[in-house]
């Protein structure tokens, strides 16, 4: 039996189980259960199937010759790997989060997290667009009722964009884009070096601007409203579906379609990385400068999101060696970072009820560790050393130097100012700022900061031992 | 075997008087529930003969041809039988205690006649091979249908009944009279006759004034975009089970026609090119596709806003049909399968939920996610389906009707469907959001697994399972779209 | 030829009728016409010239179309059950409206 599918079917049975026990106490032990054999999985997989060989299984057909298909390529383990083990990590931290916020029908929220993770995973071992694109919408499915799971009106609403802008972008431009694919090609399956040479300009311009639009859970601009509308979903939701395996599926789909169905060669050849360096670096810019008048922590760090998968796209239109190793790492650094930033956000709402930058003041008094957090956090994100943010966009501008494309350096460079000033008075108000009143309990819920410490001292581990990480990338890059 | 065409329709015929004469509403049910299942079964063997052996002919009395009556079950009538017959039975057997409920005690009986006769008509047009016997079987299939509208419990249904009889005639009578400007020219009522003498060379004006007539009279019954008024009030007024059985055949019954006429007997002219119908035909469905669609996001009334959606998905429908490539016909056949499958599937939902009610509004639909979870699943699927999410049966539509359009060298019009096909998900999206992020308003609404459920259920399933294999729409769609393509090119 | 277009005339008076009253009643009757046009335009196309009536006398002499007769008979008694059921409904709307104009009941 295929481990792939094997890992597929578990977590397809994991969801029966979940919503059999849904009365029942052990619901939650199911669950953590669930997330450590999912990871389990990942790392036997990524041991035992070699991806450089082509190692698609096909499943089933559904459209004339375009079964459902499953493999593995280098990019699928690393995100693989990722997605799986910070999932382990945001269900340590969900048991105490739901059951401190006093969440009703908890089942439900295990029950589509692991759908949600399972279309995740589905699209990591998708082998052609068609399967791609099933579990895409599966995924905006599944993190539907996620994010109304306040159930109140205004959550509401917000799902009803969030839907509508996943949806719609998928069906307008994704679900054509692939037919015309189709059509013109003949085949939907992922192939190194891509499959649509010598193709005519036009229709690949128009394929790629489809594409580009259609996969809007990478958020580029303009079709980026969703992400900040999700934000109402509970914060482990928002830590790992909304910025980590739903958004860089987006980001994972686009750099799969860019390199293994366009091609680099294409794609240079015909020009068409100037049209996606240009919508990146916009959306870098536009979503920092919105960030910094967002007052919402949770929105601010969505709107930092935005901005930094502009990044991961934008080190993949470069095309140079190093710029996508530079876009590999910023696809696992800024998990990481992001992951500790909304979880530390959730921390702080939970303990002490706020929400806003503005009322951070002196905070780290209350919560040392959170604000520390917070600190490493933030560093990832601007791209300071000591921490992992700072190798990858040393590796990006090497990226945008070898590649001769200086100008763009000019954007690096505002948007990492920009940055800055977004997440600086984040540290400044909690550290250096006094607060007027309030000796409440200084002590944060063990169960709550674990996870996130946790993540954090990995983090700072992997500033000094990367190598490995960039060893691997490096056997299927160069 | 070769006596099964005559079969489908002689079977109900004898068994129409035999409940006349019992006049016991039990016995009528049983009956018309054996009756039906029967031609399902009779439906199924003369795919499968005729998928094996190719066309079937039964000559009436066995008067050969041109002078005699003849059925022909060809690919194309097998897949509509199939179709007619499966959502009579699954309505029938769904519905024994709806009508049970809604038609007054005495009329039960008439009402099952009123429903065979239906089908009777609905089973004749797609039959015969012969042109006036198909008016002869429309106007049965019309007349039992405006009584069996006219049963609903709403004080309206009389109206909406006459009202559909006003237009309904009208369009019968146009084509009556298409049919005699046919027979002038030809002399003959034999469809495979007339379309071998009708040849480019001799276009006269009865054969231009004909195809006039059958374009409107066909408009009526298939609900082509300005003539659609009456499906919204039928729906919206008739007896919730009989709306669930026409939701999947009446129209389907006007396209059937349509492909007929159009296809088949004028098939040497091309009238849809020709005199460019199409093109015609093609702007009015689009237009009828973006008003309907902005209409059922503004209806409140659950039975109005799925009308209105039907008439969005027979112009798909007639748009992959207008786009005259086998692809488009093939597409417009798995849409009309899997249309039929979600729309008597959603009000199915509607009828067994609330019985005899009507003027349900989508508010009377909250929380019923709570109370009823397997059936509000069932109805999520279906919705989903409707949407065309992938691993349904409407997304293979959507795949086929989007990849034809692409193909076709009439592209752009692909960019309004993908942007009204989307805009599908704001009506659906409400129902979706009542059902389960609402509280329940009248909280003693419960009621425990009734059989009559598992019928929704079953449709759910056989949408998934169409949108998964695809052999019964796809294969077979593309099997007769392609005999099609290949007579025309002759 | 005139008898065709007077033929048309009663065509278009019956459809005119069916869309422009407002009383039911008057609305059947428009379908009657409407129908009957219909049903003389194929007594019509049956009339051979110098036919006679199709009774077979001997094979040299000119006949009649006997066919749009008989196709006819057929298009009468769907005509008269349309009918029938349309008075019935009427009936049934006048006892639950009091009222058979249509745009009255349109208000109702």
């Amino acid at each position: 039996m295929n481990l792939i599918l094997l890992h597929l079917i578990f977590l397809l049975v994991g969801m029966f189980v979940l919503y059999a026990s849904r009365n029942n106490n052990l619901n939650q032990v199911f669950y953590i259960m669930i997330c450590f054999v999912s990871l389990i999985f990942a790392i036997l997989i990524s041991n035992t199937i070699d991806v450089a060989k082509p190692n698609s299984i096909d499943v089933y057909n559904i459209i004339q010759d375009i079964p459902i298909s499953f493999g593995l390529d280098f990019l699928g383990i690393i995100f693989l790997f990722i997605s799986n083990s910070l999932w382990l990590m945001v269900s340590l931290f969900s048991l105490s989060y739901l059951k401190l916020n006093s969440y009703q029908e908890k089942y439900k929220f295990y029950f589509f997290f692991t759908l949600a993770m399972f279309s995740t995973n589905a699209i990591i071992y998708s082998s052609n667009i068609l399967t791609t694109f099933i579990f895409y919408e599966i995924l905006t499915l599944s993190t539907y009722p996620l994010v109304t799971f306040k159930n109140n009106e205004e959550s509401l609403k917000k799902g009803k964009i969030y839907l509508y802008y996943l949806l719609g972008t998928s069906i307008i431009f994704f679900l054509p884009a692939m037919i015309i694919t189709y059509l013109i090609s003949g085949t939907l399956d992922y192939t190194n070096g891509g499959f649509l040479q010598n193709q005519d300009h036009s229709i690949l311009f128009l394929l790629f601007i489809l594409y580009l639009f259609g996969v809007a859970k990478s958020a580029l601009m303009p079709f980026h409203k969703w992400l900040p509308s999700a934000m109402v979903a509970p914060t482990p939701v928002s830590a790992l579906l909304h910025a980590v395996a739903v958004v860089k599926s987006g980001v994972f789909i686009l750099m799969k379609i860019i390199l293994l169905v366009f091609g680099s060669t294409t794609l240079l050849s015909t020009g068409l990385d100037t049209v996606l360096i240009t919508l990146a670096s916009l959306t870098i810019i536009i979503s920092s400068i919105i960030a910094i008048y967002q007052d919402n922590i949770k929105l601010r760090l969505a709107y930092s999101t935005i901005g930094q998968l502009s990044y991961i796209l934008l080190a993949t239109a470069i095309m140079s060696s190093y710029s996508i190793l530079a876009a590999v790492l910023h696809l696992i650094f800024h998990a990481l970072g992001k992951v500790m930033l909304f979880l530390s956000a959730g921390i702080i709402t939970t303990q002490t009820g706020i929400k806003k930058v503005s009322e951070m003041d002196n905070l780290s008094a209350k919560l040392p560790y959170t604000c520390l957090v917070i600190l490493v956090g933030a560093f990832i994100m601007i791209g300071l050393p000591p921490t992992i943010g700072f190798i990858s966009k040393w590796y990006l501008i090497s990226g945008i130097i070898d590649s001769g494309k200086i100008n763009i350096l000019i954007i690096i460079l505002v948007s990492t100012l920009l940055n800055a000033g977004y997440y600086f008075p984040m540290i400044y108000r909690s550290y250096f700022k006094t607060a007027p009143i309030s000796n409440v309990s200084s002590v944060e819920n063990i169960g709550l900061i674990l996870p996130v410490l946790l993540i954090a001292v990995v983090s700072v581990l992997l500033f000094f031992n990367v190598d490995f990480i960039i060893n691997f990338i490096n056997r299927y890059i160069f | 075997m070769s006596q099964i065409p005559i079969l489908i329709i002689i079977l109900p015929l004898i068994i129409v008087p035999i409940i006349l004469l019992l006049r016991n509403n039990l016995y009528s049910y049983i009956l018309s529930i054996a009756v039906s299942l029967i031609n399902l079964v009779l439906t199924i063997l003369l795919l499968q003969y005729v998928l094996k052996s190719g066309n079937l002919y039964y000559e009436l009395g066995s008067w050969s041809a041109p002078i005699g009556i003849r059925l022909n079950a060809d690919l194309l009538a097998c897949y509509f039988l199939l179709l007619i017959n499966l959502m009579s039975f699954i309505c029938l057997a769904a519905g024994k205690k709806i009508i049970d409920d809604t038609v007054q005690e005495n009329n039960i009986f008439l009402f099952y006649i009123a429903w065979l006769l239906c089908n009777i008509g609905f089973c004749g047009i797609i039959l015969t091979d012969d042109i006036f016997n198909l008016f002869v079987f429309l106007e049965i299939s019309s007349l039992s249908s405006y009584f069996l509208i006219s049963q609903g419990t709403h004080k309206a249904s009389p109206i909406a009944a006459i009202q559909y009889l006003f237009i309904g005639s009208i369009g019968a009578v146009f084509i009556l009279l298409a049919i005699g400007m046919l027979y002038v020219n030809t002399g003959t009522l034999n469809m495979t006759d007339i379309s071998q003498s009708i040849s480019i060379g001799n276009i006269s004006l009865p054969i231009v004034l004909s195809i006039g007539l059958f374009f409107v009279g066909i408009g009526i019954k298939s609900a082509l975009f300005p003539l659609h008024g009456w499906l919204v009030k039928t729906y919206s007024y008739a007896p919730s089970i009989v709306v669930t059985y026409f939701s999947g055949t009446s129209t389907k019954v006007g396209i059937y026609i349509l492909l007929r006429v159009f296809l088949d007997i004028f098939h040497t002219i091309e009238p849809l090119e020709y005199y460019d119908l199409a093109s015609f035909i093609l702007f009015l469905s689009l237009l009828g596709v973006f008003l309907s669609t902005f209409f059922a996001i503004r209806q409140n009334e659950v039975n109005k806003m799925l009308a209105y959606s039907s008439i969005a998905q027979l112009s798909y429908i007639l748009i992959a049909i207008m786009l005259m490539t086998p692809e488009g016909l093939s597409a417009a056949l798995i849409h009309i399968f899997n249309h039929s499958i979600i729309k008597t599937g959603l009000f199915l939902t509607i009828a067994v939920l609330f019985v005899n009610q009507s003027n349900i509004t989508i508010s009377d639909l909250s929380g019923y996610g709570k109370n009823f979870p397997v059936l509000m699943l069932s109805f999520l699927i279906l919705i989903l389906s409707l949407i065309g999410l992938p691993l349904t049966s409407g997304f293979i539509s959507k795949w086929y009707l989007v990849s034809s359009i692409l193909d076709s060298n009439v592209w752009y019009i692909s960019i309004m469907v993908l942007v009204t096909s989307f805009m599908t998900v704001f009506y659906a999206w409400l129902l979706i959001e009542k059902i389960y992020f609402s509280d329940l308003v009248d909280s003693k609404k419960y009621s425990h697994f009734e059989f009559r459920y598992s019928f929704v259920i079953l449709l759910a399933i056989a949408s998934i399972f169409l949108g998964i294999d695809t052999t019964l729409t796809v294969d077979l769609s593309e099997e007769i779209s392609n005999q099609f393509y290949m007579v025309l090119d002759k | 030829m005139t008898i065709y277009l007077l033929n048309m005339a009663l065509f278009s008076l019956g459809l005119i009728i069916i869309i422009r009253e407002s009383n039911l009643i008057k609305k059947i009757i428009g379908l009657n016409i409407f129908q009957s046009s219909v049903f003389i335009f194929y007594l019509l196309i049956s009339k051979v010239e110098n036919g006679l009536p199709p009774v077979f006398i001997d094979a040299t002499s000119v006949y009649s179309n006997p066919l749009p007769h008989v196709l006819i008979l057929t298009a009468i008694v769907v005509s008269i059950a349309t009918t029938s059921l349309a008075l019935a409904l009427v009936i049934k709307i006048k006892n639950i409206y009091k009222t058979i104009e249509e745009d009255e009941l349109d208000e109702t």
